[in-house]
Formats: structure tokens, sequence, C-alpha cells
């Protein structure tokens, strides 16, 4: 059970006073609600170590959190900017590469629903939503997709690249 | 199931200062002050102005750049903590505002355009133009050098935003502190000029900053 915003809030402020009973606690909350968060959106082996980067943000970040804020968004955000890191990471890397998992979301806390994949793919171009959902949530080949879609297998390629850039920049913009 | 041992986050914990806004605006201010101050030595100060009688459109225009830039440093100051639901688009009217120079020198264009009447493009001073956008952008980047810099203490998510912001913000107030001095008052000179060097502070942030605030 992962503790509510307002006691997180507090063991925020505690620790920016130095206080490291505190951080002990408030890691292992956020350890708890990191790894929830990311389990939604990316591959279970990638999890453990987006926790970790975004742990060692929140550390190297902590004087950017306003005591009188609530503290989960700060988290959140945080978070978001690791996974969208990551999201670029991995398309320039290999663009057709099946390396991040965009599920599906199901039920949504007010700030998860806000980033949504699904409501992310109805903002971009429906011939680059379509070849992502099937290349990258339903596991088909590029040669299954382009079958499927009706599209060259170069322009499935090259309509997820183009897609994958256009929705780490509509996380960021939100 | 994560095996991510915090101890060395813990043993490396020290107390922190919280960001504030507050230091964000104390060192904008400090640095226009100074561009404004190392301008007026420079380059003079506007007679009127100097008479404490400055013309009505000098501080039109001061008022707007001066607001723009707040707006814009307010919101490069929100930019430093991340949050997920806050916009922080107030400055979009305070740039819409500002815009109010360009719409009317663009209306008077139009005007004499259509109606036959000799452009009177000496209005936009070709000669002393540019070097009103060199002093403008100079300016900006100065103050824009310690907007960057503070910024990176931050954790800003939304990198382009951000260098526009910075962008914005740097070439309103160095447009400011070249104001002090500028002579020209008229629409088709403030319009084009003062525009130009905000509209290139704004691009040049955009292209430059993201990659100095990557975190």
């Amino acid at each position: 059970m992962v503790a509510n915003d307002a006691s997180l809030a507090r063991l925020m402020a505690m620790v920016q006073q130095g206080d490291k009973l505190a951080y002990v606690t408030l890691l292992g909350e956020c350890r708890t609600w990191l790894v929830r968060y990311f389990s939604k959106r990316i591959a279970p082996a990638a999890v453990d170590d987006l926790v970790q980067e975004t742990l060692i943000s929140l550390h190297r970040k902590r004087a950017t959190y306003e005591p009188s804020r609530p503290f989960l968004p700060w988290l959140a955000a945080i978070a978001r900017y690791r996974w969208v890191d990551q999201l670029r990471k991995t398309y320039r890397a290999d663009e057709t590469e099946l390396v991040t998992e965009l599920s599906v979301l199901s039920e949504e806390s007010g700030i998860i629903a806000r980033i949504s994949i699904d409501r992310l793919l109805e903002q971009i171009p429906v011939k680059q939503s379509d070849v992502i959902r099937m290349v990258k949530i339903d596991g088909l080949s590029i040669s299954e997709a382009a079958l499927r879609s009706g599209q060259s297998e170069p322009l499935v390629k090259v309509n997820i690249h183009r897609g994958l850039k256009k929705l780490a920049a509509l996380v960021e913009r939100e | 199931m994560v095996h991510f041992n915090v101890s060395s986050l813990v043993d490396d914990l020290q107390p922190v200062r919280v960001v504030k806004r507050q230091d964000n605006l104390l060192l904008v201010a400090g640095a226009t002050l100074i561009a404004s101050i190392i301008v007026a030595v420079t380059y003079g100060v506007r007679s009127d102005v100097m008479a404490g009688n400055p013309h009505p459109i000098v501080i039109i225009r001061a008022g707007l750049l001066m607001l723009l830039g707040l707006a814009t440093t307010l919101a490069v100051a929100a930019a430093a903590r991340p949050s997920i639901g806050k916009a922080h688009n107030g400055w979009m009217w305070a740039l819409a505002a500002a815009a109010v120079f360009p719409f009317a020198a663009l209306c008077k264009f139009i005007y004499l355009f259509a109606s036959g009447q000799p452009l009177d493009l000496f209005m936009l001073d070709f000669e002393y133009g540019p070097r009103c956008v060199m002093i403008s952008t100079a300016s900006a980047l100065w103050i824009g050098s310690f907007l960057t810099w503070w910024l990176r203490r931050g954790a800003p998510i939304a990198l382009n935003r951000a260098g526009w912001l910075v962008g914005i913000a740097a070439g309103s107030f160095g447009t400011f502190s070249f104001n002090v001095y500028c002579n020209s008052i008229s629409i088709f000179y403030i319009g084009f000029w003062y525009s130009l060097a905000v509209t290139l502070c704004a691009i040049a942030g955009r292209l430059i900053v993201p990659r100095l605030i990557r975190w």
C-alpha cells in the first residue's frame, strides 16, 4: 500500500532538510509507486532500470520540489520525463526493434490518465497510429503490418519512426 | 521486483535549499539593470527620458516589453519545477499584447499600399535598425545566459517550450534595455525592428537552450 500524497509531501519536506530516515521511507514508497507506474508502460525487463534512473533523478532534483504542492504530480512528471527520454533513445537506436512495449492502459488514476498512450495515439495521423498499434502493441511483424494496413514495408517503418517521434513530442508538451 | 540499493542515495543526502522563483526574478532583474546601464553609458539615454518626461509611445513599448519579459520569466520559473496538469500559459496574453506593435505597423502598411500613397520606408530606418537588433540581442544573450544557468539548477521537463520561453524573456528584457536609448518613436520602426529582435532571440532560445538544460 503506497502512502497518500500528503504523507509523501511531508516526507519529502523532511528529506529536503536532510532527514535520512525519512529518505529511506520515501524512496521505498516511491519505488513501489514507480514500479506500478512503469509496469503499465514499458516491457517488464526495462522497469528496473527506469525506476533506478528515476530515483536518481529524484535525488539530484530534490530541490525543485515545492513543499506546499502535491508530491505525486512532481514525481509523475520526473518519471514521465525519464520514460520519454528512454522512448527517444529507443527509436534512435533502432526504429524497427521492439524494445518499448506500449501497452494499452485500463483503469487509470487522474494523473496517469493524462498520459494514456491511447489518448496520445489519437493525436497523431491514423496511418501512423495504426502501424504503431500493430507492430509495437499487437506484436505483428513489419510485413504483416504492411499487408494489413495496405502500406508498403518501407512506409510502415517510416510511419512508425515518425509516429514515435511525434508521441515523444506530445508527451513532452502535455 | 526491483533490486536497487538505495543506501548510496541516502548516504549522499544533504539538506537542500528549495529552488524559488524569486531567485530567478531577482537574477533577471539584476542582469537587465546592468545591461540597461551599459547601454546608457555606451550609447546614451533619450533626452525625454533624461528629462523625466518620456514620449507616451516610449512608455507603452517599455511597459509591453517589461510585461512580456516578466510573464515569460515567471513561466520559466514554473518550467524549472516538474509538475503535471499546470499549463502556465499566461505569458501568451502578454505576447499577444506585445504583438499590437507589429500588427499596427502592418495595418498602416496595408492602408498606405492600398490607398496608393507612397510607402515611407525611411521610417523603418535601415541604417539605425540593424544596430537596434544587434544591441538588443547582445543584451539578450547576457540576460539569457543567466536564465539558462538558473534553469539548469531546476528540472525542466518540456525542453523545447523552456527554450522558447528563455528566448522570448531574454529578447524582451534585452530590447527593453535598448529602449532607453532608442530615438525612434515610429510605429513602423518599433513594429519591425523590435519584433525582429525578440523573434530572433526566441528562435535562438529554441535552438540553443534545450541542449543546455537536458538532464
